[in-house]
């Protein structure tokens, strides 16, 4: 896999083992809400869902087989939430179709992950004395100005979805109940974390680069994007704040601390 | 200079290094900051953050390391770089200093598509140095841009060095760092 | 941890042991028969087999973006038709692409992907002397894929680190202050066990390797110079050993595995025709490769091995105005009263064969300035000046021209 979505991948996994069940706020662009009110379309770059197996010992195998369908889930439960519930357009966008948009995305891709690396170490960093009150106050990040992929799209934000789900084998089962088992028996507990699901979002101004709005949700277990009523109940939550003023005009509630 | 990953391990070693426990990692700064350790004053520019525990250098970042960060630190002239078996030479001209410079970042088995940009004489300090311009991609594909000055002081080399992602990052950033490397001193000259 | 030590904790443990053996953890099988051997004639991967290869294109793709590729159209597909040579049918007929790619990398060193694809540093290259040293490492890198080693040693990690994640919780609350110690040695055993697998491995890429490669028509005894080449290597920049994919192959051994195997090999038949070495082809082919992976060389302060590449050159091509200039690199950068004698008589040499080579008046213009030769420093960073007015150090060259001109 990418080095860098490995890099994306290892610290957001980091986060998992470190917290519990994390459920964060969105991050917003200090001019989203005004900027936020000329969005009628969005066109929603091909989400990275990526489903692991987690065998006994820990070692982490990507199962192709079982991330088609999420992805599928997760388009869905997008769509869903854009179009019926927000009222937006919403286009599946594919970089590939223009030589010039896909040369642009490919460059641009690594700085998305270096973006999101960093927005969610110095916005998302409680548990890693990491934040910074600077970024918190204003959140600005950029990847740069898109023509070539403005001028392909022709939609008013673009939609950057990336998770991560990790199903534990039999094997890893079963090792968490002897975890457990061993405890009772003993009273020393050792119960190796059975997987985590992580959804990192991204609305982006095509013109500009900027990222407008940005969320981290994610939890130690619990979600499964293999199912569609699971993935759309993670997708809920992580829509559940955003674009209430997009083509709307309502204000949009106060960021959580 | 570093890509994601490496900025990453960077990272790793701001996060868990020498400091204490309990110093958080990162520190908010502006005004001089002067360090006897490094023999130097600077002044920095305001709401950039210090990483607290960076050994052996001054590192501090507005965005985040991987986006970009401003770095001063000094190597002994006769110490081992990481990357070239080349040494420094105290009685080096700066086009020679700067030469053994771009071998140790060619060197770097991590980055790829090497260019140097601009190779010239420059003031740093008070001091006859050079200043580089380079590019270069990391292994996962980010383009990474650096200003690198430098110049020998004594028994040390001293490098002032921004680095930013190439696209729309490096530019932002630029005059900021153009001022601190202006606002740099020696602290009398170094032993 | 606390480790705790209860009554009846044996009890405990024996029932947990039944749960574990339902669970069935750490059972993947690893003896898995080779491509060759198909039941239908047509290899088909299995799961995480074919997930390897997925992943291996990902890489391929990464590889293909960043830059790191030794961009030689004529010589790149030179050693893909060596590789063609070489490879079996049924590796077509499994949808692996055998394709080799060269990396800009002065180490010597190479690896193999899952599925197929071979990349090969710029420095390992540089280093070999003939097709037939090239057939060995090919041959070796793809007896790695034919016989599946990818996929037998992820498997096997995962039967041994299942193996070690229940051991580890098994035998954590014994003992009190044992219960550590006993962990350690578990993981120790546990270690221990998945690098002597990763030797069997190597043992049947050499084997097969060198199979393949006297099928092909190549020279056998070409094959141990390869390792002792790397070995050299290891010896003269005081390395850990060279990391080829999926294990570390103890370059002794290998070399004393390869001898083995060539001192049971048969007589040749009277008459046949002798085996190919392919020098010449491989020499002329390679001579740009040489030039530029001495440049990395020279930056890397490796000067020995730049000498060596540029010498190799200059056998070939002794009017090469760029190896002589190389050369007398290597002795500047290096330094020394003995090497900047040797710099001049290189920079001389090249400007002798090439004068409207820029380089060499700049690399002579800094020499004489170090020797205090004001005039003549002067006269060489001119002509340098001249011949590349928009040269990237010209600020620095005019800069040493005012100092001279003092």
């Amino acid at each position: 896999m990418r080095k860098g979505a490995l890099a994306l991948v290892s610290a957001i996994s980091l986060a998992l083992l470190v917290g519990c069940a994390i459920t964060q706020p969105y991050r917003a662009h200090p001019e989203f809400e005004e900027r936020a009110r000329q969005i009628k379309t969005v066109a929603l770059i091909p989400p990275d869902v990526k489903v692991y197996e987690l065998s006994a010992g820990g070692v982490r195998q990507e199962m192709d087989q079982w991330s088609e369908t999420p992805r599928g889930n997760v388009v869905a439960a997008v769509r869903k939430h854009l179009e019926a519930e927000r009222g937006l357009a919403l286009k599946e966008f594919d970089p590939a179709r223009s030589p010039a948009a896909q040369q642009e995305f490919q460059e641009t891709r690594p700085l998305f992950d270096a973006v999101g690396l960093s927005a969610m170490l110095h916005t998302y960093g409680e548990q890693t004395q990491t934040n910074f009150e600077t970024k918190l106050q204003r959140f600005e990040y950029s990847l740069g100005p898109l023509p070539a992929l403005t001028e392909a799209a022709g939609a008013d934000a673009f939609l950057f979805v990336r998770a991560v789900d990790h199903v534990a084998t039999g094997g890893r089962v079963a090792l968490t109940v002897l975890g457990v088992l061993v405890g009772a028996a003993t009273g020393v507990f050792i119960v190796p974390r059975p997987g985590g699901t992580l959804i990192v979002t991204a609305l982006v101004d095509p013109s500009s680069g900027d990222i407008l709005w940005f969320s981290r949700r994610g939890a130690g277990a619990g979600y499964d994007l293999r199912d569609p009523a699971s993935a759309e109940g993670l997708v809920a939550d992580v829509f559940e704040e955003f674009l209430k003023t997009a083509g709307s005009g309502a204000r949009p509630p106060a960021r959580a601390p | 200079m570093r890509g994601a990953r490496w900025g990453l391990l960077l990272l790793g070693v701001v996060l868990v290094g020498g400091v204490p426990l309990g110093c958080a990692p990162f520190e908010l700064v502006g005004g001089t900051a002067r360090l006897p350790e490094y023999g130097f004053d600077v002044t920095l520019p305001s709401g950039w953050y210090r990483a607290m525990r960076a050994e052996d250098m001054l590192l501090i970042t507005r965005d985040g390391i991987l986006l970009q960060h401003i770095r001063i630190q000094r190597v002994a002239v006769e110490a081992e770089l990481k990357h070239t078996k080349r040494k420094f030479g105290a009685t080096m001209s700066p086009l020679e200093v700067a030469e053994v410079e771009l071998d140790e970042h060619r060197s770097d088995a991590g980055l790829a598509d090497f260019t140097v940009e601009e190779n010239a004489p420059a003031v740093v300090g008070g001091r006859r140095g050079f200043k580089l311009v380079y590019s270069a991609r990391t292994k996962d594909g980010l383009r990474l841009k650096r200003a690198h000055y430098g110049f020998v002081d004594g028994k040390w080399v001293y490098r002032l060095i921004y680095q930013a992602a190439a696209r729309h990052y490096f530019e932002k950033d630029l005059a900021t760092f153009e001022q601190v490397r202006e606002s740099f001193k020696l602290l009398g000259s170094a032993a | 941890m606390q480790v705790v030590v209860p009554e009846g904790h044996v009890w405990a443990l024996l029932g947990i042991l039944a749960v574990l053996a339902a669970g069935g953890v750490g059972c993947q099988t690893v003896d898995l028969p080779s491509m060759a051997v198909s039941p239908s004639g047509r290899f088909v991967p299995e799961e995480d087999e074919r997930r390897l290869w997925n992943r291996a294109r990902e890489v391929q793709d990464r590889i293909q973006r960043s830059g790191a590729l030794y961009g030689d159209p004529a010589l790149t597909e030179y050693l893909n038709t060596v590789a063609r040579r070489m490879a079996p049918a049924f590796m077509a007929q499994a949808d692996l692409s055998v394709e080799v790619r060269i990396l800009k990398n002065p180490s010597l060193n190479a690896f193999t992907l899952p599925n197929g694809a071979i990349y090969i540093h710029s420095g390992l290259l540089a280093r070999m002397e003939n097709e037939a040293q090239l057939a060995t490492l090919l041959g070796h890198e793809m007896a790695h894929v034919i016989h599946r080693h990818p996929v037998r040693h992820l498997r096997d990690l995962e039967n041994k680190t299942g193996a070690l994640a229940t051991f580890g919780a098994l035998v954590a609350p014994l003992a009190g202050g044992f219960g550590p110690l006993l962990y350690a040695v578990g993981a120790l055993g546990m270690a221990a066990a998945v690098t002597g697998y990763a030797q069997e491995m190597e043992t049947e890429a050499d084997r097969e390797g060198l199979a393949m490669m006297m099928t092909a028509g190549y020279d056998p005894q070409e094959a141990t110079k390869l390792f002792l080449y790397l070995k050299e290597w290891v010896q003269e920049e005081k390395k850990p050993e060279p990391f080829f994919f999926s294990s570390h192959p103890r370059l002794a051994e290998r070399i004393e595995s390869y001898q083995a195997l060539l001192g049971g090999l048969p007589p040749a038949p009277p008459r046949s025709p002798p085996p190919r070495v392919g020098e010449e082809e491989f020499r002329a082919r390679t001579h740009g490769l040489l030039l530029d992976n001495a440049e990395m060389d020279l930056y890397a302060g490796r000067f020995l091995q730049a000498r060596r590449s540029l010498h190799a050159v200059l056998a070939r091509r002794p009017r090469d105005a760029r190896a002589h200039y190389s050369l007398a690199e290597s002795y500047r950068r290096q330094g020394g009263t003995e090497e900047r004698v040797e710099a001049f008589r290189f920079y001389q040499a090249a400007i002798a064969l090439d004068a409207g080579f820029a380089d060499p008046h700049r690399g002579l213009g800094v020499l004489y300035h170090q020797e205090g030769k004001a005039a003549e420093a002067a006269r060489a960073l001119e002509r340098y000046l001249e011949l590349a007015p928009e040269a990237v150090d010209r600020a620095h060259v005019r800069s040493l021209l005012e100092e001279v001109r003092k």
